[in-house]
């Protein structure tokens, strides 16, 4: 990895040259990914060498003369996305086809095949709930007669199974939470995080749709639940070059 | 005093490396659900406080628990947590025997009044007055009693110790009876399973030892970091049964397809454990992924509950009868609009990852 390849936002420890990239997050200390340098905990050290946080110098110069602050917590920046602005349409046509397309596959493909399941509450019925949108996508419930789940739905249909089963954690303004890919036919690869299964408990549809609209309220607000991101003071980087482009020569400006 | 000497003394002596062992407190950190920034706390309590010894019985059990237990992932575990940290006397794994080992046990009980630990693998049998269990010449259940009295709090390791599990099955011909029958007036901690996942057994050790305290238990006396979710909730193979893709038959295009196990007898959808979360072996596999339902071995009295391929409907978890935690949090068949805000914030709360958010309350705010 060299300077020139840097992506905004990497950090390199200074000491071991261990690069924090806040794509990835760090799975030793267990930072989500998306987590910016700055909003990591206070308690945070480089995961290779054991060095304080202050060792850590961007990767990319360009980096430090952009300002760090707007960079800021991934929830935040989602909560940011989700109060859309009043002229900005609810959903465009793609999104609501898609939804629809959604709702015919769990329609048409799964539930005559949950039907003759015990399992099955026949009260209910498969609806879209509160769908919004969502960087990448849109964010909603779909609830059906054995599960209600939070659904993330990208813009296009991907390849098929590029991890399909695999869980992924997402950074709601609640908190984090685990979505598990699955394809869909005819709708490509979602995520799902599954609230309720099976849905015996639910008397009525109406109790469904309730429960849908209070837990997508819930998850989509920070309200007392925000991860705690205690925005650390933005860092003193004195260096006008990284260690690594100064030994190596790679900058152009020497 | 060689007992006065801490974790983090011993490990040292160990030549086990800083870092590993700040490894091995940030990852225990996560595994109890309690976020990075009590990674250092933890460091910090193996650093100063005592250790804790722990006295590890052995009922009427099959020693799963035990060979779960030294097969922790991470080295640290069965170096730092089993051979060296605390456990004291543990009749399978200690090097004493005979009168040494009892005299162990005995010194442990009275030096230590009311500030160690008792582990329980398997259960006592009551029958004839518990002559089905004799250890050191004595009832299996007398001493449990003794020892429990003077003890800081009970671990009720794996589903003997918890529920009963095999040996309390119908018809019961020895009278087991869960620990919790037998010792009153001592916190109970149930890790059932059969057997329990090795980072949860050292994870409720590690927790004990750090916050002096018991960890949140749910109703059933569980620890909540890591039975309050269905392995239904989080299991890979999930998609396949909200597409209502099921294995038919042993072997079948299905099966070979990955597709889920519900019809099989899959126990999943009753079943709280951290196994598809945390898996087995180092976080490998669990048995979903190797292709066989959950037979739900961490719920009260599995052997009871009909056939491990009895499909969920005809056993009572579904039934009118469901307890309140079985399914979702209430009744079956009650969440009316009246109740749906709630059953709704208790869902989200459920499926909140709690690995990046810390516990609501601090219990010892650091200084």
């Amino acid at each position: 990895m060299t300077g020139a390849t840097a992506e905004p936002g990497q950090m390199e420890c200074g000491i071991c040259w261990q690069v924090y990239d806040p794509n990835r997050g760090d799975p030793v200390w267990q930072i989500a990914p998306g987590t910016a340098f700055t909003s990591l905990p206070d308690s945070w050290r480089c995961p290779h060498c054991d060095a304080p946080r202050e060792k850590f110098l961007p990767l990319d110069p360009a980096d430090r003369t952009a300002a760090r602050g707007p960079e800021g917590a991934a929830p935040s920046a989602a909560a940011a996305a989700l109060s859309a602005p009043p002229d900005q349409p609810v959903l465009d046509a793609t999104m609501t086809a898609r939804i629809a397309a959604l709702v015919a596959a769990y329609r048409e493909g799964a539930d005559p095949r949950m039907r003759a399941l015990p399992i099955y509450n026949p009260a209910l019925e498969i609806e879209a709930v509160g769908f919004q949108p969502w960087p990448g996508g849109s964010i909603g419930i779909m609830i059906t007669p054995w599960f209600m789940n939070t659904v993330l739905l990208p813009r296009g249909g991907a390849d098929r199974h590029p991890g399909e089963g695999s869980t992924h954690r997402v950074i709601l303004p609640s908190g984090s939470y685990e979505f598990v890919a699955a394809w869909i036919e005819g709708v490509g690869m979602i995520r799902n995080c599954s609230l309720f299964s099976p849905m015996t408990d639910f008397v009525d549809q109406r109790a469904a749709r309730l429960t849908a609209e209070a837990a997508l309220t819930a998850l989509l607000t920070a309200e007392g639940n925000a991860v705690p991101t205690q925005a650390a003071p933005p860092r003193e980087t004195p260096a006008a070059i990284s260690r690594r482009q100064l030994l190596r020569g790679a900058n152009g400006s020497f | 005093m060689a007992m006065t000497e801490t974790f983090y003394d011993v490990i040292r002596r160990q030549g086990i490396s800083r870092r590993s062992f700040t490894k091995f407190c940030s990852l225990t950190a996560a595994s109890l659900g309690l976020g990075p920034a009590f990674g250092p706390r933890i460091a910090e309590a193996m650093e100063t406080k005592p250790r804790i010894p722990v006295l590890w019985l052995h009922g009427l059990e099959c020693t799963c628990c035990s060979e779960s237990f030294i097969r922790s992932a991470h080295p640290l575990v069965k170096d730092v947590v089993l051979s060296m940290i605390s456990l004291d006397y543990d009749d399978t794994l200690m090097a004493a025997a005979g009168t040494q080992a009892e005299a162990i046990f005995d010194e442990i009980r009275q030096t230590y009044r009311g500030r160690y630990i008792v582990a329980v693998e398997g259960n006592p049998p009551l029958d004839e007055d518990g002559m089905f269990c004799i250890i050191g010449g004595r009832p299996f259940v007398e001493r449990l009693r003794e020892v429990a009295a003077d003890s800081m709090a009970v671990i009720s390791w794996g589903s003997c110790a918890s529920w009963g599990c095999v040996q309390a099955a119908k018809p019961n011909p020895t009278h087991a009876v869960p620990v919790h029958e037998v010792v009153s007036g001592k916190p109970i901690i149930k890790v059932p399973g059969c057997p329990p996942i090795a980072e949860v057994m050292t994870g409720v050790i590690t927790y004990l030892l750090t916050f002096d305290r018991l960890p949140e238990l749910d109703r059933q006396g569980r620890p909540k970091m890591f039975y309050s979710q269905r392995i239904h909730d989080k299991c890979y193979r999930r998609p396949h049964f909200d597409a209502g893709q099921f294995v038919e038959a042993w072997d079948d295009e299905q099966a070979r397809k990955g597709y889920c196990l519900y019809k099989m007898g899959c126990k999943g959808p009753t079943t709280y454990n951290a196994c598809s979360t945390v898996r087995w072996n180092d976080g490998v596999s669990f048995p979903i992924q190797s292709g066989h339902g959950c037979i739900g071995c961490s719920e009260e009295g599995f052997w009871d509950q009909g056939s491990f391929y009895d499909r969920l409907t005809t056993i009572s978890p579904f039934g009118v009868e469901a307890n309140a935690d079985q399914i979702g949090g209430t009744a079956a068949g009650v969440i009316g609009a009246g109740i749906a805000v709630h059953a709704a914030l208790s869902a989200v709360k459920r499926a909140r990852d709690k690995a990046v958010t810390p516990p609501p309350a601090d219990p010892k705010p650091h200084p």
